[in-house]
């Protein structure tokens, strides 16, 4: 049987050993390469084809939702697990709706993360045990209470990778180079995103975005 | 308030881990145990537990991450401090303003290291805190 071929993504790179050190000794499991971002993450995805991508739900450029969501776009067979520090439905509803098919919490992620990879790979949905009830309690409160939905929604995939980018503090010129857009044209984006989310500043817009798991708070 | 117990080189060291990603104990973990052989680690996933168990425990070091659920690491150092103030603290962050730095120590904590720069430094630091009861070859490795 030939191996489980995982790629890693987290912007610590103690995180990365140690996930490759959980990992690495398996005989089922090599991990391929890691990226330090979701967009690195992204370009490693599409040319190495992982089996099971494990991607940090917080990383600097593209967060691990966003990168998700350009994974499974890109190469639907590649089986997407979150890692994330989030338990609310917001964040996990987000997640799945990316395409992940994985989605566990660092407060138990060493002891769940080789059983999630085998988990995924075999054609199954992981999810942290927080994580399932919080997912069963949203499905039997569902018939009385609104359907969990995000804010974020309302911004096309774009607009919220240029959210990120604003929160990140840079600058139009940098997000242009990065998304291969004129600064006018990030401008623009800017000007409707904020005008599609009801914030005023730049101040609201970071707080929007750190409350929403955008970007971290640190 | 609790001092220091005395330090041999036959006591029964152990290191208190606080840090919310499990993947990140575990990591520390497996270097501690290569670093000190026959060390006790203990683990923490919160401010809140570490200093319960700094404070059942009396542990010879303190590992402790600044990003925490519920409290922060730089309270709970404080309340550790308050309890056991002897007792040394390492802050682990991927925090790297100097702000950071100066909240640490005026928390009580005598090092402060970059995530980053574990590798390289925290075999040094935690080796000059427990008088030289290192730490075995392999710690310059890592």
């Amino acid at each position: 049987m030939s191996s489980i071929r995982v790629l890693l993504a987290d912007d610590h790179a103690i995180v990365l050993d140690g996930l490759r050190r959980l990992l690495e000794d398996k005989p089922d499991i090599t991990v391929i390469a890691d990226a330090a971002d979701g967009r690195e993450a992204v370009r490693l995805a599409k040319k190495l084809e992982p089996d099971v991508a494990i991607l940090d739900i917080a990383m600097p450029a593209l967060n691990g939702i966003e990168a998700a969501a350009q994974i499974h776009a890109l190469r639907p067979k590649i089986r997407v697990i979150i890692l994330s520090m989030y338990s609310t439905r917001e964040h996990i509803y987000r997640a799945l709706k990316a395409g992940a098919w994985g989605y566990l919490l660092k407060e138990s992620a060493a002891q769940e993360v080789l059983k999630a990879v085998r988990e995924v790979t075999a054609g199954r949905r992981y999810l942290s045990e927080k994580v399932s009830s919080e997912v069963l309690d949203a499905f039997l409160e569902g018939s009385d209470h609104a359907p969990i939905e995000s804010p974020l929604e309302r911004l096309s995939a774009r607009e919220r990778e240029i959210l990120q980018l604003v929160a990140e503090g840079r600058s139009s010129s940098e997000i242009g180079k990065l998304l291969f857009l004129s600064p006018k044209t990030v401008d623009t984006y800017r000007s409707r995103l904020m005008r599609k989310l009801g914030v005023g500043d730049l101040a609201a817009l970071v707080r929007f975005a750190i409350e929403h798991g955008v970007v971290a708070s640190s | 308030m609790r001092t220091r117990k005395a330090s041999t080189i036959e006591d029964h060291l152990s290191i208190l881990i606080c840090d919310d990603h499990e993947v990140l104990r575990h990591l520390l973990r497996a270097r501690l145990e290569n670093w000190f052989d026959g060390a006790e680690i203990l683990e923490a996933a919160d401010g809140e537990a570490a200093i319960t168990i700094a404070a059942e425990r009396n542990p010879d070091v303190i590992i402790m991450d600044i990003a925490l659920p519920g409290m922060n690491g730089i309270d709970a150092t404080k309340a550790i401090k308050r309890w056991s103030p002897d007792t040394p603290v390492v802050i682990l962050s991927v925090h790297e303003l100097d702000a950071y730095r100066d909240e640490a120590r005026n928390a009580g904590a005598l090092h402060y290291i970059a995530k980053r720069n574990m590798h390289s430094e925290l075999s040094a630091v935690l080796s000059e805190l427990l008088d030289g009861r290192t730490a075995s070859a392999e710690s310059s490795k890592d």
